[in-house]
């Protein structure tokens, strides 16, 4: 390479090979001849050595808070063990019971918070619920939430209800039918603080979706190993959950 | 514009040889060991977190989200590469996976060109962002940064990720990860220099 030729534009192409060391030493020398030469571009480079150097003695950072008691929250919620639907199952069934069964931790961990504002309220005679208080929101998303929910009254609350046992020893189908059981059980005492026609509209839709939880489980009971199977299910009582939910944070008379 | 991001346990871009006895006891529920773990690796992996995302508010939920991650995983973690290089590459691989982070960027580019996040002249006006006297740190320039040039800077001159790995990671060529790079020293010698 002949450095008395090199141009500026020609130094700007060379620069990110020269400093990822990658250049030859002809290379190397008309880049750092240039540079010493051209003002422009010598502070150019002089400039991205010093970024470079001092980006590698960046010291480690900490957290102005500590974050611990939000994981400790999220690795206590409860883990639901998961069934052996039948000895000698393909991969895939395995692979479906195993999803299911995390569809269904998730749904504790984040529902319970809701099941328990609401069921509290309930207990204590509110006859309005809060509808701006929602501290179940997913912990996936806002991880902190635990360290500000009732976390703990919350979940342990929700899976020793009723003396029944506990969450952890709940199959995955046990802790959906439990957590809509239980907001079920809400709308059935909020009935006559909601109005008439968003009772009705309530109800049609859980219907609609009590109806396709029905037609999953009967064609899973066919084929237990279809995941897109167990994936309608799942989805079905999500939006079930999902809707009770709502309804039990619901002003009264909306 | 990420691809499947490699296993956690594949690469090990650093790291030396670390059997912690608290590793093996948190693998097997030991939740104090685990904390223990956490306090000893905490700055490591938030560091990650906040030049990853280039927020720090974000960073303690990425963080908390990458501890939660280890204590799943840690009963499939093999001992294959020191946990601290496997702890490493879970937090990366949480960073580059965080919806939450591309939103904003996709909103920050958003207000200030309409052409995507990546955009060289979608640079921020960072006459908003935290100065020291007259210069803007270092830290404050990288988190202004494009995401994609602030990602593949932080992994390759923060971490010392090679381009052919963060090549793989983002589905890119490693012309195309010196070319990000390149860009973003250049960005940061323009904030830096205002």
């Amino acid at each position: 390479m002949n450095d008395t030729l090199l141009s500026c534009d020609a130094f700007d192409a060379l620069l990110p090979d020269y400093l990822e060391g990658t250049l030859d030493a002809a290379g190397q020398a008309a880049v750092e001849r240039h540079a010493h030469e051209c003002i422009r571009c010598g502070a150019l480079l002089g400039d991205l050595l010093a970024i470079t150097t001092q980006t590698r003695s960046l010291p480690d950072l900490v957290p102005t808070r500590d974050l611990w008691d939000g994981i400790a929250a999220r690795i206590e919620a409860p883990v639901v063990t998961l069934p052996a639907r039948r000895a000698g199952g393909a991969v895939w069934r395995r692979h479906a019971a195993a999803w299911i069964g995390a569809a269904a931790a998730g749904l504790v961990v984040a529902t319970a918070g809701v099941t328990y504002m609401a069921t509290r309220a309930f207990d204590h005679g509110a006859a309005s619920p809060v509808a701006s208080t929602t501290p179940a929101t997913h912990p996936a998303t806002t991880p902190s939430a635990p360290t500000t929910a009732p976390a703990p009254a919350g979940p342990s609350r929700l899976a020793n209800s009723g003396g029944a046992p506990a969450t952890r020893q709940l199959r995955p189908e046990q802790v959906y039918d439990r957590e809509i059981g239980a907001l079920a059980a809400i709308l059935q005492q909020r009935r006559s603080q909601l109005d008439t026609s968003t009772v009705r509209v309530i109800e049609h839709n859980l219907q609609i979706i009590d109806a396709a939880i029905a037609q999953s489980r009967a064609a899973l009971a066919k084929d237990p190993a279809s995941g897109f199977l167990n994936d309608q299910l799942n989805s079905a009582l999500d939006q079930k959950v999902e809707l009770l939910r709502t309804v039990a944070l619901l002003p009264a008379h909306t | 514009m990420l691809a499947t991001m490699p296993d956690v346990a594949q690469t090990p871009p650093m790291g030396s040889a670390e059997p912690s006895p608290d590793v093996a006891k948190a693998a097997s529920g030991d939740r104090v060991a685990f904390e223990r773990l956490y306090r000893t690796h905490l700055s490591r992996v938030y560091s990650i977190c906040v030049r990853m995302s280039g927020s720090r508010e974000r960073a303690d939920e990425l963080t908390q989200d990458v501890f939660v991650r280890v204590w799943e995983k840690l009963p499939q973690f093999r001992g294959e590469s020191a946990f601290s290089t496997w702890l490493h590459r879970l937090a990366v691989n949480v960073a580059l996976n965080d919806r939450v982070a591309a939103r904003r960027e996709r909103s920050r580019a958003a207000a200030g060109s309409d052409n995507g996040e990546d955009d060289v002249d979608a640079w921020p006006d960072t006459s908003a962002a935290p100065r020291h006297a007259e210069r803007m740190d270092l830290e404050a320039a990288i988190a202004m940064l494009p995401a994609g040039a602030r990602k593949i800077f932080v992994l390759h001159d923060v971490e010392g990720y090679k381009h052919e790995e963060i090549a793989e990671m983002f589905g890119i060529t490693s012309g195309g990860s010196k070319a990000q790079l390149h860009r973003a020293r250049l960005l940061l010698r323009e904030a830096l220099e205002r």
